[in-house]
């Protein structure tokens, strides 16, 4: 650990700010194209899965 | 002679989605589970373990952010034109979905890449915004990108889409380092690269190990958002085939299952 | 082969003045703004004159390349005249060349009069001469891609200007510093090759890729 205390962790030696934003952001950036890409797959394969279900009438595969 | 027909084999498998869906099934599961470890590392270590640089103190630690989403945002239009190249050469339909993945992600990082320049500057060299080599350079791919993504928007047709963005990236590919070549022209005064896989880096070990580590971690990131997006392209084009239609019934359903790329491994 | 179809397309461009008119009328018509928003600038000889001619010169190239296979493409001949022409590669890359005379060389023709109009110096003339008739064939040819591309939509003047201009910047970048070195009266020999190397790879690559960008705005049609 480089720093002594918690607050000197936040406090960056007054670059907090600037430290964090750029963390902040990136973390932001990254997170989101996870979860826009993970929602994209999730409904996509739902859809993928209802069209299949509907061309398949026999009742077994409604399971 | 054998290992040529093992090479050709090999390409006209590449070709068949089924194929590409199966083995990519555990490599998306190895990209996503080592960017993760990578990621959460990188930012510890980044920020509470590597050491202050002596002369620009805390601020220091923005370049473990700004430099590999500099690094991952060139790389992925490289890669784009890889790719258009190849879907250009041999009619691969599936690389406009890497393409497609790798626009927007590659944007948001080229601008994620000038925002933090910006912040990283501000306490080091008392200014938001320098007009130096990096800069202009990043700022150009950041325009190369809209470009892209300007002329995808006014294509609706989904093959001459692809063909038109698989030849733009191309071009603008084989331009990145005639700009590079004439931005350093330019202004010969910024600071030099500081980090690079060639040359051996100026920093002490304690502070490009963790640098190493976000890098990597950014390009195993890349690597499973990519291949996610081509994953599902491949299910919503083969939909109506047989593999499809088994795969998504057998599979459980998706809320419940936390990890869902181990589960759709390899049926049909 | 190739003679008769350059005469072809110079007759071409003869019969519509307007595609060598507008250009230059755009040209001093900027000249002319810039004189009256910054009097200051162009009032005595001056570095930033090299900047302000060059973004004109791009401008400028920048608004003619939509005509370059506009015509062709209205009246649905595009398909015959360039991608089914014998050697295509030929076809369009006479294109470029034709489109340069009216535009580039035009330029660099008007140079001893625009050029002191915006501030530049009469010793950085000859130097600014060739500059421009180095670097303006690139941004033909670069800009052919784009106009090729863009040539199927009915409001591509935005996108053509988003994927060409960023192709442009070493041009610019060379160009502008050969204007600043013939200024100062330095030697810029190095710049010149630099543009020249730019222009060249420009040549191999543009044709190509025009081409296909045509056969996309071809299917589009």
């Amino acid at each position: 650990m480089y720093f002594d205390s918690f607050a000197e962790f936040l406090q960056m030696g007054n670059h907090g700010l600037y430290v964090w934003v750029a963390y902040g952001s990136t973390l932001l950036v990254l997170l989101s194209a996870f979860f826009i890409t993970r929602s994209m797959a999730r409904s996509g394969e739902e859809s993928i899965r209802w069209a299949i279900l509907s061309r398949q009438v026999e009742p077994k595969n409604e399971s | 002679m054998k290992l040529k027909q093992k090479l050709k084999e090999y390409w006209h498998k590449l070709g068949s989605p089924r194929w590409f869906y199966q083995i990519t099934t555990n490599w998306v599961t190895f990209f996503g589970g080592s960017a993760l470890l990578l990621l959460v590392t990188g930012f510890v270590w980044a920020l509470a373990f590597a050491p202050a640089d002596y002369q620009q103190g805390n601020s220091f630690r923005i370049m473990y952010v700004h430099v590999p989403a500099a690094m991952l945002a060139q790389s992925l239009y490289i890669g784009m034109g890889v790719a258009g190249f190849i879907g250009l050469v041999w009619r691969m339909k599936l690389t406009d979905v890497a393409i497609a993945a790798c626009l927007p992600l590659g944007m948001v990082l080229t601008a994620l890449a000038l925002f933090t320049g910006g912040v990283w500057g501000k306490p080091t060299w008392g200014s938001w915004w320098e007009w130096d080599g990096r800069t202009v350079s990043t700022l150009v791919l950041l325009f190369l990108y809209v470009g892209i993504y300007a002329l995808r928007e006014a294509i609706p047709d989904a093959d001459l889409r692809a063909r038109a963005s698989a030849l733009v990236s191309l071009v603008g590919t084989v331009n990145i380092p005639i700009i590079k070549y004439s931005v350093e022209w330019w202004n010969t005064l910024h600071q030099s690269a500081s980090f690079s896989l060639t040359e051996k880096p100026a920093m002490p070990a304690e502070m490009w190990l963790p640098l190493l580590v976000m890098v990597l971690g950014f390009y195993c990131f890349a690597g499973h958002h990519v291949l996610s997006r081509m994953r599902l392209e491949v299910l919503t084009r083969e939909s109506s085939s047989r593999w499809v239609a088994e795969l998504m019934l057998n599979k459980n359903a998706v809320d419940g299952t936390p990890q869902t790329s181990t589960t759709d491994h390899g049926k049909g | 082969m190739v003679g008769a179809l350059l005469l072809r397309e110079w007759k071409i461009l003869l019969r519509a003045r307007a595609s060598i008119v507008n250009p230059m009328a755009f040209l001093l018509l900027s000249t002319l703004l810039f004189a009256i928003a910054a009097p200051q600038l162009v009032a005595e000889p001056s570095q930033q004159a090299s900047g302000i001619l060059w973004v004109l010169v791009l401008f400028t190239q920048l608004l003619s390349l939509d005509a370059m296979f506009r015509r062709d493409y209205d009246s649905g001949t595009l398909e015959q005249s360039l991608i089914m022409a014998d050697v295509p590669f030929v076809a369009v890359l006479i294109r470029i060349f034709v489109q340069w005379l009216g535009t580039g060389l035009v330029i660099v023709i008007a140079t001893p009069v625009i050029g002191p109009l915006l501030g530049l110096s009469w010793s950085a003339v000859p130097g600014t001469m060739l500059a421009l008739l180095l670097g303006t064939p690139a941004l033909s040819l670069l800009g052919s891609i784009g106009a090729g591309i863009t040539v199927g939509f009915s409001r591509g003047g935005i996108i053509l200007a988003l994927l060409v201009l960023p192709l442009f910047l070493p041009v610019l970048i060379f160009g502008t510093d050969i204007v600043n070195a013939a200024g100062a009266g330095l030697n810029y020999t190095a710049q010149a090759y630099w543009l020249a190397l730019i222009t060249l790879v420009a040549l191999i690559v543009s044709p190509f890729a025009a081409l296909a960008g045509l056969r996309i705005s071809v299917e589009m049609q």
